[in-house]
């Protein structure tokens, strides 16, 4: 996993999402932070904006962990 | 339930939430509201828009009162009410693990809409297309949103919807919300306004039409109600909530009851899209049915909360029509002194003021009044709060598209 597309993801979540800091891990889903269908679907433009690559809204899943969506990331070609 | 006995039905508030300029809650809002000290301050968030200045919720902590998710989900229109809702509920002492959530009702004001959300979400759309634009753009800035997150907030599942009528949204809420109840298909209401519009291009259309004042060197004297000096309103937000029961079910549960909403009635001015009716024939129209409504006389009534919102034409209809209904007789007062106009939610933070003055007593002063224009002709209070037994009062409000709503409260 890219620890540093990780942090990234993680610092979103923290600032921009109301997660709090303890909540995050690798194995967390989506899902366990409370993300619906349609907080998903900002998550995906929060994250296709800092990245700076598209994300499709069925991308993302609420099974979707950190862990996971770090490897869709990282799949997009996107080094951070 | 036939209509002759539901009319008899009384119903009483047994509860207030206030989230407004005047402060958070209902001892800290009737406290300012007596101290005639108007809430209007420059306002940095504003700083290059069309209007400086406004009549902010002081201390408002989104975060903190509905968690931290509320922040980026819920616009602030929709914030201040489930804060105010909440805070309603707990006053009233309801418990929400034991009333029929089918039977509980959720009616709520609103005029503008989240339009932040929608101003910011519409700057995206302009510079980066459809797909920058936030999926939550709709349900965060349309207006029934509001009454919908209540109800998920609260678990309320009866019905469920919102009023505009401009600046009189708050008391056709309460209104509506009355009549529900008298109908019997509930127990209870959750009613008020709410709003949060101080986004750029609104307060630009505002200004515009020339209804903002323009004291920009001395804002806390921008709002002056019935002034021979004012210029037009300072724009404000807030939310207020009021818990409607029928009396009958209030004592039974040993609910204490802060007074009775006793009359409502409403009018259309049909006569201009945004001018009041010079004449002021349709809000006389309104007063005397909600009187009727009431079964009073006006010499019956003490205590006016006036729309007031400190607009030239505006100030003078609304005193034309209440001198060819009272005369000079009841306490006049324009609470938008204190808290500017707070448009959709206005109506609603006014007939809780109107309820706290027949509870307590007394009726709050018009912040800023020097001289009262010599057209208005009424018995306006000003400096202090005047003590005084109100057994009746009423709450006038009047919205762009001359909608006219009035209520009449009277003491429980």
């Amino acid at each position: 996993m890219d620890q540093n597309i990780y942090d990234r993801i993680g610092t979103l979540l923290t600032t921009r999402f109301g997660v709090q800091q303890h909540e995050l891990s690798p194995e967390v889903t989506l899902e366990n932070l409370r993300f619906d269908s349609l907080a998903l679907l900002e998550f995906a433009l929060a994250i296709e904006e800092s990245f700076g690559t598209p994300i499709d809204a069925e991308e993302l899943s609420p099974v979707h962990t950190l862990e996971s969506t770090v490897e869709l990331v990282a799949a997009k070609g996107v080094t951070v | 339930m036939a209509a002759a006995q539901a009319a008899g039905v009384e119903i009483g508030v047994t509860g207030l939430g206030l989230v407004t300029p005047a402060g958070i809650g209902r001892e800290e809002n009737w406290a300012r509201v007596c101290s005639g000290v108007s809430t209007a301050a420059a306002d940095e968030s504003l700083a290059g828009e069309a209007i400086e200045f406004s009549c902010r919720v002081p201390g408002f902590d989104p975060a903190a009162e509905l968690g931290p998710e509320s922040v980026w989900r819920l616009d602030r229109f929709v914030q201040l009410a489930m804060v105010a809702t909440r805070k309603a509920i707990a006053d009233a002492a309801l418990d929400k693990s034991t009333w029929d959530s089918a039977r509980v009702g959720v009616i709520l004001g609103n005029s503008l809409g989240g339009t932040a959300t929608f101003e910011a979400q519409h700057k995206r759309f302009i510079a980066g297309g459809a797909r920058r634009v936030s999926p939550l753009l709709i349900p965060m800035s349309m207006m029934n949103m509001v009454a919908g997150y209540v109800a998920i907030d609260i678990g309320a599942k009866g019905p469920n919807l919102v009023t505009a009528t401009a600046c009189a949204s708050g008391a056709t809420a309460i209104g509506a919300a009355r009549d529900l109840l008298r109908s019997g298909v509930v127990d209870i209401v959750l009613t008020g306004a709410t709003e949060s519009a101080l986004s750029g291009a609104v307060l630009a259309g505002l200004s515009q039409m020339g209804a903002l004042s323009k004291r920009k060197d001395d804002p806390g004297a921008a709002s002056r109600p019935f002034d021979v000096d004012r210029d037009g309103f300072v724009p404000g937000e807030g939310a207020a909530v009021l818990v409607l029961e029928r009396v009958s079910d209030a004592k039974a549960r040993g609910a204490d009851v802060f007074a009775k909403i006793s009359g409502y009635a409403a009018s259309a001015d049909a006569y201009h899209a945004t001018a009041p009716d010079p004449t002021g024939a349709g809000a006389e129209r309104a007063i005397r049915a909600a009187l009727s409504d009431a079964g009073l006389a006006p010499g019956d009534i003490d205590h006016v909360n006036a729309h007031g919102t400190s607009t030239p034409q505006g100030d003078v209809a609304e005193a034309r029509a209440l001198r060819r209904v009272f005369g000079e007789g009841p306490a006049v007062t324009s609470t938008k002194g204190v808290t500017g106009h707070t448009l959709g939610a206005a109506g609603a933070i006014e007939a809780a003021y109107t309820v706290l003055a027949v509870r307590e007593g007394a009726a709050p002063p018009t912040a800023n009044l020097g001289k009262v224009d010599s057209e208005v002709g009424l018995d306006v209070v000003a400096g202090e709060a005047r003590r005084m037994p109100i057994k009746a009062a009423t709450s006038n409000s009047f919205g762009f598209g001359g909608h006219n709503a009035v209520l009449v409260v009277t003491a429980a």
